[in-house]
């Protein structure tokens, strides 16, 4: 699945995007009791959200194999 | 806040107030979809709204309320709440750690074992290895950040190489301190990684 054009590139602004959707989905303060469940787009935004995690967790694995070189 | 602040939607935003809290609200005809845009735009409004004294209360994305009435009545039926929540809030802002241990092993089949006791060993370390990591990497971390933050909520971070996530809410006057410490651990420990980003608006304390 493509990503969104506005998704960053560098894996520590991925990080960064990564905690801002965590924060504003999944977070935060309820007011209304039907609530969130049924906002469309979330799955999409999730499936996205996985890419980022796993550029984190690829970036993370390649600086530990650099500095075993 | 800014008058002609725009939200979701490039929507104007305002306030309506009850009693002693206000909502920052935009008008739009039905619920928003989430989209990258508009979760961009919901927190950015949030971060318009804090300033020295006052952190908001954040709203989690995608509430929407009849009409003005409604979001008075929901303001009036946990004045309590909100007013705790801003007093707590005041002055304050979230920041985030993701640490990783890049030594974790993928998840994999165990090698195959000489004995029956490797095998049990190789499983147990397995098993251990996250457990361990969280330990040796969240402990210093808790302790170093004792007296600079004011709460602090720890979640396992279940990735290939993830071992926790930490919230850590935080006065402006020890913004510095707060930072220093993290890069003090992140000295003394190199075999972890401490990904830090902030400062958010309290998200993760509202349910505290």
């Amino acid at each position: 699945m493509p990503l969104p054009a506005d998704y960053p590139a560098d894996a520590e602004d991925d990080l960064a995007l990564v905690e801002l959707v965590n924060r504003v989905l999944d977070k935060g303060a309820v007011i209304s009791g039907d609530v969130v469940i049924s906002v469309a787009g979330v799955d999409l935004v999730y499936v996205g959200l996985r890419v980022l995690l796993a550029s984190v967790e690829s970036m993370v694995a390649r600086e530990n194999a650099l500095r075993h070189l | 806040m800014q008058p002609g602040t725009r939200g979701i939607d490039g929507a104007i935003v305002r306030t309506i107030t009850a009693g002693d809290v206000a909502a920052v609200v935009s008008a739009h005809n039905r619920r928003p979809d989430a989209s990258m845009a508009a979760i961009r735009a919901h927190n950015a409004v949030v971060v318009a709204a804090m300033d020295e004294q006052c952190t908001p209360v954040p709203i989690r994305f995608g509430q929407w309320l009849e009409d003005d009435e409604a979001v008075r009545a929901a303001l009036d039926a946990d004045a309590a709440r909100w007013g705790g929540l801003l007093r707590r809030f005041a002055g304050c802002a979230e920041f985030a750690i993701r640490i990783f241990d890049p030594g974790l092993s993928e998840e994999g089949p165990v090698p195959p074992p000489k004995t029956g006791r490797d095998y049990m060993e190789a499983l147990a370390a397995r098993v251990s290895g996250p457990a361990a990591s969280q330990t040796q990497a969240v402990a210093p971390l808790q302790d170093a950040l004792r007296g600079i933050t004011i709460s602090e909520i720890v979640e396992p971070l279940r990735t290939a190489h993830g071992v926790a996530s930490v919230a850590c809410l935080v006065h402006r006057a020890h913004f510095n301190a707060y930072q220093t410490a993290v890069e003090k651990v992140r000295t003394s420990l190199p075999h972890f990684r401490y990904l830090s980003t902030g400062p958010w608006p309290p998200y993760s304390f509202v349910t505290e």
